[in-house]
């Protein structure tokens, strides 16, 4: 639809590419540094990404929280909203998604799934919008108060599930030996799409969500008003959008995704939920959605990568002994190079289009009629 | 939000090492067979100065004894949807056995065990009601190390005022050293006023809040404490720094804290500890060696999975009289003839 | 000092050089390569009679050369002495010598006669103020040839005054001053030496006293300009925007209108008279709604709409060009396109189920951009990739595009072209022949008074008089802008 616009290339898909490949380059001398060798730890990494037994359907299980978190977060990014609690509203889109999935029995999955998600999805919208409120009315930057209220929502989960003075949660199931929610209702466990794997159909509902969040932000008038917000709020107020208004209401979908990244995930594989859910999904996924440059379709391979670093890692870890914490050094570094393009231009010795060009030349001069 | 079960601080330096180190030592061509042993960890991962780090010394021991033929390796959960996995990637590269960290990774073990009977399976510091043969539950008795660091407190005492800074309440081990540390003292001391606090639920800051932890130690030394025992990660050192800078005692838990603070030298008289990398060697020794126990399995001061540690510095200044009474308490323990009276 | 093959740009020293062009000619960035921000690709620069590589600022420090740019580089929350020495710091040992930075800031200032407080704060500071703190600072830096960038732009006509004493004084010295400008009337008040150009080229070297400023705006523009806006007296109708005893405050929560009552009738200009800072901004923002009022109240055709969301406002047929376009006008990252919709975004035809339609916002773009002359390649290109005038048009054609009742037009034609100031102006007076009320807010006088039916004049958020445009004094308005009783 929209014309083809120079640079699109290199900043949307070189730049990150390169970013990809100097985040594994700094990541080859931290395994150098430990004494190990980085192309054997590289191979293993990729095995255990993807050639081992199951071990793609692994990557794709990791993936499926990181297309919908991302996605969320890239969503946020297009309307300035740097939301750095997708960690907290997973967790409370996991709390009010398996009570539901608990709650109800012997319905028809296509009942009890939906039911669930959708309170996921409730959950997370509700926690992120109460961001998105502070900001709206009293200004309060979201990246504070988003980052606060993980911390809030962890507490929420570990009160719920664990409960505190010596008294058991209200959300906890009853004889098992570790604080936990019951299992969700038989029917609304995501059914595993690859037999003899964990796949689970989160993954299909991960990649609708993708078209979705497309159009959602490139042809429909709410992207439409959150973009805007996000470019420039003084025009889209003078132009009489309500900033306010989409404010919480993007911070609310964002959230959304967010907490159907945590639902799906505890349909999909746990069943049920402890206190520790989530562990740095949520965190991960913002350095997904810079990667994608804030594009929904950009937040799959993204995504992916990060799926299948996440997978690869213990494989990794069990042949060469590098640990698994190497990943988060290629995630960080390959995060600092996408944040910083201007580093990756002058790698690729990319120079910036000038922005206008001026040519002075001598010209007849006009003698002025006086 | 991760709860640490083990209850001490390491030094990071170690950690690094034992992170990143590759395999040393190990299978000799002598070995008919070779033993393939992995570790998971629980989302704590090597570096929790703790559990997971402790195993992984009991495995590295395992592997670098030529009469064991062992090789292992161990993989660091990032996430709880991990455990499962982790494990079946060593299923899959056909270990033998499979040594798994922390109550996170209760149901996991369980399932893989039940799943694949032909393995092994040991979880650290935790315990199931039934067993498939193949799994073992090591537990240690944290109460018995407990009990003999308070027996010293008692004798060492001037005021007959000891203070204990707790962990979490509902973590089973802080409980078990707080309670033997307190049956110990007052078998020595009868006279002897223990106090003790637990931290509350605080989230991040669970086993982790210093500040606390010494604030604790100041109060109980203000009530006349002139030992306090440390029992809870960083908020049980914060005790230690506390008792530290008002040259008091101290007593260090679950390692020779001694070693790993060279700045608190000065005031530990001993530490209790807790020995899970002997544990998981011998639960290794006992699969390689065709002794295989499963179900739940004791370490204790008998089987050399708890000890107290050395004195140190105190050692010129305990009288030869307490020595022997500490050593007297401790042959009474092993053969059973005097028990802690704390019920696990 | 010589620039570009030899030729054309020759500035010499007491003399100020007048570097006139429209928007975009070239001339901010010919000085650019002259302060070493840009590097040329041939030619060569010549100062005090010796070629000179200029890589970078510093190098033109180094040979005198100071700039003041359009927008100024000051750090608010630091005092005037303070942004003068940065970079450049009195000190011993490390540590910054206030009392000595001040002293040297007070005999700078006295030198120049440019007054300034140097312990005040530069967050504290009007606009003309601050312009001189970034005079000194290149002075402080011992600037011999002085840049100076659009220095009016910003400025009221007394402070305009005031920097031309200033210039008239630096020369008088023995300094050198280009002054970059669009405005003909500057250059013909200050100017010695004029320079013309065009599409990055110069078109014309000459002198106040040779040219006058039709052939200076011929040049400018590549053809013959009307300089004066050709209208009918008005014939007004009845009321359409009416503000009553309005009372609003600024950011910081202080009286910026106090009490305002005025009314605007269909068919007629209501221009706004006054220095800027005087309360425009928040009247215009009280009106559109973007901004509370305190008390008081706005009818639209009689209905009040104080209370009302901008939106709101804007469907009951409120049209705004905001003083700010920038800020307020335009995106610059959407499409031409979505820019020309953006108040009417979500109303059919150009929404449907929430979903936009594309092709019928991109054929009513066209139309726009074809009424209002609008130069663009493709409404798909961002807004902006076009120039300031364009963008302005843009900007006016939206909202009139929209028929409303009534336009705030708040500072219309800042920053635009001389192209596209006659044609906003004349567009203007045609749709207010054609019965639009206007409200114009401008801090030219010039432009009110070719435009304006009748003229109010702010001062300190007060209308202190309501005047006939044909019967008011070009003198007699300045002086109530300045505050002289009425």
């Amino acid at each position: 639809m929209r014309r083809f616009r120079a640079g699109w290339l290199v900043s949307s898909l070189l730049v990150p590419l390169a970013s990809v490949v100097a985040g594994f380059l700094v990541g080859a001398l931290a395994i150098v540094a430990a004494g190990a060798d980085p192309l054997q730890a590289y191979g293993a990494l990729f095995a255990g990404a993807f050639t081992n037994r199951n071990a793609f359907a692994e990557t794709l299980v990791s993936t499926v929280p990181y297309v919908l978190l991302g996605l969320g977060l890239a969503l946020g990014f297009r309307a300035g909203l740097f939301n750095i609690g997708a960690e907290g509203q997973f967790y409370i889109g996991a709390l009010t998604g398996v009570f539901v999935g608990y709650s109800i029995h012997g319905l028809p999955l296509f009942i009890e799934i939906p039911a669930a998600l959708l309170a996921g999805m409730a959950g997370g919208f509700a926690w992120a919008a109460i961001a998105g409120f502070l900001k709206a009315w009293t200004g309060a930057h979201e990246v504070i108060t988003s980052i606060m209220l993980n911390y809030v929502a962890f507490l929420v989960a570990n009160y719920l599930i664990d409960g505190a003075n010596g008294k058991p949660g209200v959300m906890v199931a009853p004889n098992v030996s570790t604080p936990r929610t019951p299992d969700v209702d038989l029917g609304a466990m995501l059914p595993i799409i690859v037999p003899g794997s964990r796949l689970h159909l989160g993954l299909l509902l991960a990649l609708i969500a993708v078209p979705l969040v497309w159009f959602l932000i490139e042809r429909t008038t709410v992207g439409f008003r959150l973009r805007a917000v996000g470019f420039n709020q003084g025009t889209a107020r003078a132009a009489g959008i309500s900033v306010a208004q989409t404010i919480v209401l993007t911070m609310g979908i964002s959230g959304a995704l967010a907490g159907a990244a945590g639902i799906v995930q505890v349909l999909g594989l746990s069943h049920h939920m402890t206190d520790t859910v989530a562990a740095g999904y949520g965190f991960d996924a913002i350095a997904i959605a810079l990667l994608a440059r804030s594009n929904p379709w950009g937040v799959l391979p993204a995504a992916l990568l990060f799926g299948a670093l996440h997978n690869g890692a213990g494989f990794m870890q069990l042949e060469t002994q590098v640990s698994s914490d190497l990943i988060s050094i290629v995630q960080a570094s390959l995060i600092i190079f996408v944040a910083a393009p201007a580093i990756v231009r002058w790698l690729l010795r990319l120079r910036e289009q000038p922005v206008e060009t001026v040519q002075i030349t001598q010209r007849e001069v006009e003698t002025p009629v006086g | 939000m991760g709860r640490i079960r083990f209850v001490s601080g390491l030094v990071a330096a170690a950690l690094m090492v034992a992170a990143c180190g590759g395999t040393t030592g190990g299978t000799s061509s002598s070995c008919s067979k070779t033993f393939k042993v992995g570790q998971v960890t629980d989302i704590g991962k090597l570096s929790d100065k703790s559990f997971n780090f402790d195993a992984n010394v009991g495995l590295k021991a395992a592997q670098s004894d030529p009469s064991l033929c062992v090789k292992g390796a161990v993989i660091e959960s990032t996430s709880e949807d991990d455990y499962a996995k982790n494990i079946q990637t060593f299923l899959d590269q056909k270990y033998d056995m499979i040594v798994t960290v922390g109550f996170k990774l209760g149901d996991a073990t369980l399932k893989a065990a039940q799943d694949n009977p032909g393995v092994k399976f040991a979880i650290v510091d935790y315990t199931y009601k039934t067993y498939p043969s193949n799994l073992a539950g090591l537990v240690f008795s944290e109460d018995q190390p407990g009990f003999l660091a308070g027996a010293l407190a008692g004798l060492l005492t001037k005021t007959n005022v000891i203070g204990e800074v707790a962990g979490l309440e509902s973590v089973p081990p802080v409980v078990h050293y707080v309670q033997g540390f307190e049956n110990g003292a007052k078998f020595t001391n009868p006279k002897v006023h223990p106090l003790h606090i637990y931290q509350p639920e605080s989230g991040a800051k669970d086993f982790n809040d210093p500040d606390w932890g010494k604030q604790q130690a100041l109060t109980f030394i203000g009530q006349g404490a002139d030992i306090i025992f440390g029992v809870g990660g960083n908020t049980g050192n914060g005790g230690l720094i506390g008792a530290n800078e008002q040259g008091k005692m101290c007593v260090g838990v679950d390692v020779d804290q001694y070693l790993f603070f060279p700045e608190l030298r000065r005031c530990f008289i001993t530490s209790a500890e807790k020995l899970v990398h002997n544990g998981v060697k011998t639960a290794i020794t006992n699969l390689v060696k065709g002794t295989w126990v499963s179900g739940t399995v004791s370490y204790n001061l008998k089987n050399n999975g708890v000890a107290l540690g050395p004195y140190h510095d105190f050692d010129s200044k305990i009288s030869a009289s307490s020595k022997a009474k500490i050593k007297d308490i401790m042959t009474k323990l092993k053969d059973g003839s005097l028990s802690t009276g704390v019920t696990a | 000092m010589r620039a570009n093959d030899g030729v054309d740009l020759a500035v010499e020293w007491g003399q100020v050089h007048a570097l006139l062009g429209e928007n975009g000619a070239g001339k901010s960035t010919l000085m650019n390569v002259v302060y070493g921000l840009v590097s040329p690709d041939s030619g060569e620069i010549d100062f005090d009679g010796n070629p000179v590589k200029i890589g970078g600022p510093q190098d033109a420090i180094r040979l005198g050369i100071g700039m003041v740019h359009q927008h100024f580089m000051l750090i608010p929350p630091l005092t005037v002495a303070e942004n003068i020495v940065l970079g450049r710091e009195i000190a011993s040992a490390g540590v910054v010598n206030l009392d000595r930075s001040y002293r040297t800031v007070n005999d700078l200032s006295a030198r120049y006669g440019l007054e300034v407080d140097p312990r005040q704060r530069v967050q504290d500071l009007s606009v003309g103020v601050q312009q001189r703190v970034e005079i000194l600072k290149a002075l402080y830096r011992g600037a011999r040839l002085l840049i100076l960038d659009e220095p009016t732009a910003v400025l009221t006509p007394q402070e305009i005054e005031g920097l031309f004493e200033i210039v008239r004084t630096l020369t008088a010295a023995g300094n050198a001053v280009i002054f970059i400008t669009h405005k003909l009337a500057e250059v013909m008040e200050i100017a010695d030496q004029i320079t013309v150009m065009r599409r990055g080229q110069v078109v014309g070297v000459t002198t106040p006293a040779e040219s006058k400023p039709a052939d200076l705006a011929r040049m400018m523009v590549g053809r013959p300009v009307l300089l004066r806006v050709e209208k009918q007296p008005a014939k007004p109708g009845s009321e359409v925007l009416r503000v009553d005893d309005l009372v609003v405050h600024d950011d910081r929560r202080q009286l910026a209108v106090d009490h305002v009552g005025l009314a605007v009738r269909a068919g007629e200009i209501l221009g706004i008279a006054g220095v800027e800072g005087n309360g425009q901004n928040e009247l215009v923002e009280a009106i559109v709604g973007l901004r509370p009022a305190r008390s008081g109240k706005v009818l639209l055709e009689g209905k009040d709409i104080t209370r009302r969301p901008t939106r709101d406002r804007l469907r009951r047929g409120v049209g705004l060009i905001p003083a700010d376009r920038q800020r307020q006008g335009i995106i610059l990252e959407l499409p031409i396109a979505d820019n020309l919709i953006l108040s009417d975004y979500d109303r059919p035809p150009y929404e449907r189920w929430l979903v936009r339609q594309f092709n019928t916002i991109r054929s009513a773009a066209e139309r726009l951009v074809e009424t209002f002359d609008i130069r663009i390649r493709s409404v798909d290109d961002p807004a902006g990739s076009l120039s300031g005038g364009n963008q302005q048009k843009l900007v006016v054609a939206r909202e009139l595009g929209t028929a409303p009742k009534v336009l705030v037009a708040s500072q219309p034609t800042r920053g635009v072209d001389v192209g596209s100031i006659e044609f906003i102006h004349r567009r203007l007076v045609t749709e207010r022949d054609a019965g639009l009320a206007v409200l114009l807010v401008s801090s030219e006088l010039d432009e009110i008074l070719s435009l304006a039916d009748r003229v109010a004049v702010l001062y300190r958020g007060r209308i202190v008089a309501v005047l006939d445009a044909a019967e008011a004094e070009r003198e007699h308005i300045g002086l109530l802008m300045a505050g002289a009783a009425a």
